[in-house]
C-alpha cells in the first residue's frame, strides 16, 4: 500500500472509530447517570 | 419496527471489510496516478457523507420550522456535527491527494476553497447552537442559520464546473472517466460509508436525547444545565 493511501485510510478509520467509541462510552455513562438520578428522585419521594 | 443494533453493526462491518478489500486490493491500478489514486475510495465517500449529512440536517431544520418538534432540531444538530467531521476527513484526505497529484497540500483550488468555506459555515452553526442558552431560541436561530449555511453545499459541489480547477471531474453529464470496476468499487464504498453514517446518526441522536433528559432532571433538582 502506498504511504499516502495508508495515511488517508488511517485518518478515515481512526476518526470513525474514535467517534464510535466516544459515543458508546457517552451513551453508557448517560444511561447510568439517568438511572442514578431517577433512583435518587424515587428515594426523595419516599 | 425494532432496530436490531448488533445485526446492523455486523452488516456494517461486513460491507466495510468487503468495500475496503475492493478499494485497496481488487480495484485495478490507475494509469497516471498508479496506486496513489486509491485515496479516491476514501476521500469521495467522506465528501459524499458530508453532503448527505448536511442535506439531512437541512431537511430536519425545515421540518423543525414547520412542525416545531424538538426531535427534528436534534437530528439537524447531530447530523451537522457528523457532516462537519466527515467534511474534515474529506479536506484532510483531499490535501494528501493534492500533495501526491499536484505537489502541494493546499492550492487554493476552487473545490478546496469552497469546501473550506462550507466547513467554516457549519463550524459557525455548531458554535451558534452551543452558545445560546434558551432552548427555543437556540433551535429557531439554529434552523434559520442552517438553511442559510446549506447554500455552501451547491457552491462546493458545483465549484469544479463553475471555475477552472485542478480537481479531477470523474463523472460529467457527457462522460465517465473511470473504468467499470472502479465505478463499482466507488459505489460500494459510498454505500459502506453511508451505512456507518446512519449508525452514528442514530447513536448520536440517542446520546443527545439522553443528555437532554439528564439535564432536565438536574434542572428539576435545582442544578445548572446547558439550556433552560
Amino acid at each position: 500500500m502506498e504511504p499516502e493511501v495508508f495515511l488517508a485510510s488511517t485518518i478515515y478509520w481512526i476518526s470513525i472509530l474514535a467517534i464510535g467509541i466516544w459515543l458508546s462510552r457517552r451513551l453508557s455513562s448517560l444511561r447510568q447517570k439517568l438511572a442514578d438520578l431517577e433512583a435518587e428522585g424515587k428515594s426523595d419521594e419516599n | 419496527m425494532k432496530f436490531h443494533d448488533e445485526a446492523y453493526l455486523c452488516i456494517i462491518v461486513a460491507v466495510n471489510i468487503f468495500a475496503s478489500y475492493a478499494a485497496y486490493v481488487a480495484a485495478p491500478q490507475e494509469v497516471t496516478m498508479g496506486d496513489v489514486y486509491r485515496i479516491f475510495y476514501i476521500h469521495t465517500p467522506a465528501a459524499w457523507v458530508c453532503y448527505l449529512a448536511l442535506a439531512i440536517s437541512l431537511l430536519a431544520s425545515i421540518v423543525f420550522l414547520t412542525k416545531r418538534k424538538c426531535a427534528y432540531d436534534k437530528i439537524a444538530e447531530v447530523s451537522a456535527i457528523l457532516g462537519l467531521i466527515y467534511g474534515s476527513v474529506a479536506l484532510v484526505t483531499g490535501s494528501i491527494w493534492a500533495n501526491a497529484a499536484w505537489g502541494a497540500y493546499w492550492n487554493w483550488d476552487p473545490r478546496e476553497t469552497t469546501t473550506l468555506i462550507l466547513w467554516i459555515a457549519y463550524t459557525g452553526y455548531i458554535s451558534l447552537k452551543y452558545s445560546i442558552e434558551n432552548i427555543e431560541r437556540r433551535a429557531l436561530i439554529g434552523a434559520v442559520y442552517n438553511i442559510l449555511a446549506f447554500s455552501t453545499i451547491p457552491l462546493s459541489y458545483l465549484s469544479i464546473r463553475l471555475w477552472q480547477t485542478l480537481h479531477p471531474q470523474i463523472i460529467t453529464p457527457s462522460q465517465i472517466s473511470i473504468t467499470a470496476p472502479m465505478i463499482e468499487t466507488l459505489f460500494l464504498n459510498l454505500i459502506a460509508a453511508s451505512l456507518i453514517y446512519v449508525y452514528l446518526l442514530r447513536v448520536m441522536f440517542n446520546v443527545r436525547s439522553l443528555q437532554d433528559r439528564v439535564d432536565a432532571l438536574i434542572y428539576e433538582k435545582g442544578g445548572a444545565t446547558r439550556g433552560t
